[in-house]
């Protein structure tokens, strides 16, 4: 396995040299210090976040706070009054809708816009599927080429819109504990919420991210694009430039995922080291981390938010390891060729190695980011099922925001669940769950399996759907899975390797983003609004304590149990018999 | 909902597209290229008001007295994005693999295959890595060598084969890097690598400019 002999390995030590001999052991320490790092970091965030729910003063109050009153004292009266569930989901769609139709109007007309300097237009489905994409946070991109979006649509359209839906779903992750809090049935003002949102907590991150990214070595310029001479040959070719560090900061900060470059994040000028990684990784990883961590100190309860980060973090263990060692030995076709083979590297980059972009690829689809430093398509069928496995689950962490409302729904089940095993009261923070909550959260959890399972059914039944992959029959059914999870999870990594950029997968993912996305936040409104209406009642004893290692274990098994037992069939088709056609485990030449 | 709650959405959106959106990056690139211009342009390699390239992407580095960083399905491409649309099980990945296995040992005959990185001989994600393992840059040395050796004298230099092989590896491990600090495995940027050979040749004569 070690390939350096000690005396060219560039005046290193002992150390460097042992550890560079023993890839796997190094590649789980590296692991093992990201999901550390990104435990400290989330703790330390997560105070200041339990304040903006509690509505708490913080220390940018002088700046921040001025700034959200200016605009509330703006907009009048719609900004300052306390709304019930209804009127607030209005304007949240409202108000989504009109970014939505501007973007649009933007990005379908761009090459009529004077100065734009682009003559290059979209197809009408693939407008509409950029512009839910970017809505939704999820970020799926079937455009590839940078050099077709001009200046505008870079900034104003794209990087606007991944502003807007990382500080949308925060705003109603604020509304959904505030429901649960406050008794007299409101749940706050969206463009309040809006505004704490973007400018306490999601601009602030940003301006620190992109300074560390300016330092690091990612262009941010003006200019569209440069004309480069490659060394020593004719030929000009252009490289696309503009403001890369900005909207790789607002990528990662809020959960979006989409790539300046068609490559994402394998592209060196948006990644170049492992620096620019580590720091991308925790930036994505961080908020949402952080506001399931803050729970604990919104509602005066650390063992909730302890129960909920074993859970969450053995989940996360669980599949990042899972796709590092699948990544790490890859398949016998190609190890057996006899190159040195330290690791899957096709599709991958040198300067971020395996095991960085095992815990990057899994942290983006653990979080609803979507983001990707290497290519997803050369990865080994376990590596991939290690991804989907976070997917089926409906992204654990999910997004800004919207991971505090996906971690109630199967805490609010499990608590159901459990407590009619046992016979005790199904409460929640000392408030009574009733039939109405159980619906909604139920709805909510089948929603995701629905969406994906439906339009993959009948993608299958219509093979002529999927155009041009040459891959072997389990590979394209694995992507296609992946499309669909993708999309309804508002994730946006994609597999591909069939073209995605067809007027059904353009329409049909942005149908199931605009679903995944909105019908959810409805419910999960609905239940905040419905909790709104109750008052905690006093600790009887009598029912299940959630910061318990029990409940922590029942927990987990609903979690898992409800994934695997929607998908463990379409798994089977993908992923499953890819490994094992891979791996010859088939016995009597089966198949 | 009154139409006007619906005209305040609407400017409410724009307002903030605007802001964050437009303003915000604009004034970001602003200040940017007024701190440290070099880097926020993309590390461009310039000469004269001419742009050659990147220290963060690879090119196809077109002759045998560079350093060959790894193979690109894209065919470098600055726009272009992925290694291809095979997945890593499909013949045709095993097809390529074998191929490009042995292109570079035709590239570098000293080379027996069990001293190839498997990274030299698969694609890049982005295409344009510039980076390469550093066995994956030792195993060139000879090879460059020779070239270089071949080159200087038609430029009526005779260099020695000995010194050049220990400027080559003087250089090799002067860009070698961690790709994480202690615990990551080492790597050189073939730009880096190739620039110094550029100007080595430049120096000596052989060649006029970039």
């Amino acid at each position: 396995m070690s390939y350096v002999s000690t005396e060219s390995s560039g005046g290193s030590n002992f150390w460097a040299t042992f550890f560079e001999s023993q890839r796997l052991l190094s590649g789980t320490i590296i692991i093992l210090i990201y999901i550390l790092l990104l435990s400290i970091f989330a703790y330390l965030i997560s105070g200041y976040i339990a304040k903006l729910y509690r509505g708490e003063k913080t220390w940018l109050d002088p700046v921040s706070g001025r700034l959200v009153n200016f605009f509330i004292n703006m907009f009048g009266e719609d900004a300052r009054k306390d709304t019930k569930m209804k009127e607030y989901f209005i304007t949240l769609i409202v108000f989504n809708a009109a970014a939505g139709i501007i973007a649009f109007v933007f990005f379908f007309f761009q090459s009529y816009i004077p100065f734009a300097g682009i003559t290059h237009n979209y197809s009408f489905s693939l407008s509409f599927n950029t512009v839910t994409s970017f809505l939704t946070n999820t970020d799926l991109q079937h455009y590839s080429d940078p050099l077709h979006l001009s200046y505008l649509s870079k900034t104003f359209v794209l990087t606007g819109l991944m502003f807007l839906s990382a500080s949308t779903g925060f705003a109603v992750s604020m509304a959904f504990i505030r429901g649960i809090l406050n008794e007299n049935g409101r749940i706050g003002n969206f463009y309040r919420d809006f505004l704490v949102s973007v400018f306490y907590l999601i601009f602030p991150l940003t301006i620190l991210v992109t300074i560390i990214f300016i330092l690091s070595g990612v262009p941010q310029d003006l200019s569209q694009y440069v004309n480069v001479n490659p060394i020593l040959s004719g030929g000009i070719q252009r490289l696309p430039l503009g403001p890369v560090a900005t909207w790789e900061a607002i990528k990662n900060i809020g959960t979006n995922g989409g790539g300046f470059y068609g490559s994402n994040a394998a592209m060196p000028l948006e990644n170049p080291n492992w620096f620019t990684n580590l720091v991308e990784f925790l930036s994505f990883t961080v908020i949402p981390l952080g506001s399931i961590l803050s729970l604990g100190k919104v509602f005066n309860n650390r063992g909730f938010a302890r129960t909920l980060y074993v859970v969450l973090i053995s989940i996360f263990f669980f599949t990042t390891f899972m796709t590092f060692f699948a990544e790490y030995s890859g398949i016998p076709s190609i190890t057996s060729l006899g190159t040195i083979f330290t690791g899957n590297m096709l599709g991958k980059e040198t300067a971020i190695g395996i095991s960085q972009t095992s815990i990057f690829s899994s942290g983006a689809v653990f979080t609803s980011t979507g983001a990707a430093d290497s290519v997803l398509l050369a990865f080994t069928p376990a590596g991939l099922l290690g991804l989907m496995g976070n997917l089926i689950l409906n992204d654990p962490l999910g997004g800004v925001g919207t991971g505090v409302l996906n971690i109630f729904m199967y805490v609010i089940f499990a608590i159901f669940i459990t407590s009619l095993m046992v016979g005790k009261l199904p409460e929640i923070m000392s408030i009574k769950i009733s039939s109405k909550e159980i619906k909604y959260s139920t709805l909510s959890l089948v929603t995701h399996p629905l969406l994906v399972l439906i339009p993959f059914g009948i993608t299958m039944l219509l093979p002529a759907l999927v155009i041009g992959d040459p891959n072997p029959r389990p590979d394209v059914i694995s992507s296609v899975l992946y499309e669909f999870l993708s999309a309804a999870s508002n994730n946006g990594s994609e597999v591909g390797g069939f073209v995605t950029n067809t007027a059904f997968f353009n329409i049909t993912d942005g149908i199931l983003m605009l679903l995944g996305r909105f019908v959810l936040m409805g419910l999960q409104l609905a239940i905040a609004q419905s909790f709104a209406t109750k008052s905690p009642k006093v600790e009887t004893g009598r029912t299940i304590e959630t910061g318990s290692p029990l409940f922590a274990l029942m927990l987990f098994v609903t979690i898992i149990m409800l994934g695997v037992l929607s998908f463990f069939p379409v798994l089977a088709l993908g992923p499953f018999l890819s490994w094992a056609k891979d791996f010859n485990l088939f016995i009597g030449g089966m198949l | 909902m009154k139409t006007k709650s619906v005209l305040k959405l609407f400017a409410f959106a724009a307002l903030f597209m605007f802001i964050l959106g437009f303003v915000y990056p604009t004034v970001s690139s602003i200040v940017a290229e007024g701190i440290d211009p070099f880097q926020a342009n993309g590390s461009l390699i310039e000469e004269n008001g001419t742009v050659y390239g990147s220290y963060l992407l690879a090119q196809a580095f077109n002759e045998s007295y560079f350093f060959q960083p790894r193979p690109s399905a894209t065919g470098y491409s600055y726009s272009g994005s992925g290694s291809g649309s095979y997945a890593l099980d499909a013949n045709q990945t095993l097809n390529q693999t074998r191929s490009l296995i042995s292109r570079f040992i035709s590239e570098n005959p000293t080379v027996n295959i069990s001293r190839i990185p498997y990274s030299m001989v698969s694609y890049s994600g982005s295409g344009v890595d510039p980076d390469i393992p550093l066995l994956g840059a030792q195993d060139q040395i000879p090879r460059i060598t020779g070239a270089l050796h071949f080159t200087l004298l038609a430029a009526g230099k005779n260099v020695s084969n000995t010194s050049l092989e220990s400027f080559l590896n003087d250089t090799v491990s002067r860009y070698t890097v961690q790709n994480f600090p202690l615990f990551g495995s080492y790597y050189v940027n073939t730009v880096q690598l190739n620039l110094a050979i550029l100007n080595l040749l430049i120096g000596d004569g052989a060649l006029k400019g970039y």
